[in-house]
């Protein structure tokens, strides 16, 4: 893959992660009827009921959790690649040349 | 050139792994509470619970529930705690201990976030007449039976009922129930399971 290419799309894929992120770290909403207080003797009288579900975010884990997947794979791979190229016998890129002789 | 889109590629790779690694461990494994300290509170007016008398395991048979039981306080927005992972319980520790005078309080997550089962994804399949078991801290097993089933809108549960200090010795089970609200990120539903105190 192009590197070009391939730094164009890990931004637009972070962009991605970084808007369902925020869509995950919204505030949650008070369910109850008053806020806590205190009397005089110290317990905690006024509660609200807890959130106690989490599933309804399961899309945006799961768009979260397979943007990032793709990203380390293509990483991964662009990283494997460059490196095999580095590392290669220089003599390879002459051989067409030792024929021409 | 090559070594700076390598380094570039590099930092992405590591970040794109913690991000997948973080994601994963918070919808699967750990959901972090914002509770808040609440000075000078206590369980109960002129009443502290003795360790021993704190809630340690909560058996559901009918359920096949055998839940660790976490012991929490109230959030930044009022409501209660909820447990930090999805397979324990959290008692309410600023209410009454079970098996003392007045409602206690324990809830459990519905589901993760990746919408795999919590600890009370099937507390609606529970029956009147089903036993509910609290063990204590000092090994003391407190009988109760459900006396009754409730799914309440979330915007109108009956707070004063559920959290009650001078009822009989009560244990209400609470959890999320109905559908996802969007814009309120929780479920618009609350399902409550009282039980009544018959032993211990």
């Amino acid at each position: 893959m192009n590197a070009k290419k391939f730094l164009g799309a890990t931004t637009l894929a972070f962009l991605l992660m970084a808007g369902a992120a925020a869509a995950q770290t919204t505030t949650t909403d008070y369910t109850g009827s008053t806020t806590d207080t205190t009397t005089g003797t110290g317990a905690v009288t006024d509660v609200g009921t807890p959130n106690t579900g989490a599933g309804g975010a399961a899309a945006e884990n799961a768009l979260v959790l397979g943007t990032a997947a793709a990203l380390a794979i293509a990483g991964s791979v662009y990283l494997a690649r460059t490196k095999r190229r580095s590392s290669a016998p220089k003599t390879a890129g002459l051989a067409p040349a030792v024929f021409l002789v | 050139m090559r070594s700076t889109k390598r380094f570039a590629a590099f930092i992405i790779t590591i970040v794109a792994v913690l991000i997948f690694g973080a994601t994963l461990v918070h919808a699967l494994w750990y959901a972090p509470d914002t509770e808040i300290a609440v000075p000078n509170a206590s369980s109960t007016p002129g009443q502290e619970v003795p360790g021993a008398d704190q809630p340690s395991r909560l058996v559901i048979p009918a359920l096949k529930i055998d839940a660790n039981v976490q012991h929490v306080g109230v959030k930044a927005d009022g409501s209660m705690g909820t447990p930090n992972n999805f397979t324990d319980v959290a008692w309410y520790k600023y209410g009454p201990a079970p098996g003392y005078q007045g409602s206690s309080v324990i809830d459990g997550h519905v589901d993760n976030g990746l919408s795999l089962a919590g600890v009370f994804k099937h507390l609606a399949d529970i029956k009147v007449g089903d036993d509910v078991y609290v063990q204590t801290a000092g090994g003391n097993m407190l009988h109760f039976v459900v006396s009754d089933i409730e799914i309440y809108p979330y915007k109108s549960v009956p707070t004063d009922q559920i959290f009650n200090r001078t009822d009989r010795a009560r244990l209400n089970l609470i959890t999320c129930d109905g559908t996802w609200v969007k814009g309120g990120d929780t479920y618009n539903e609350r399902l409550v399971v009282y039980t009544v105190l018959v032993s211990g």
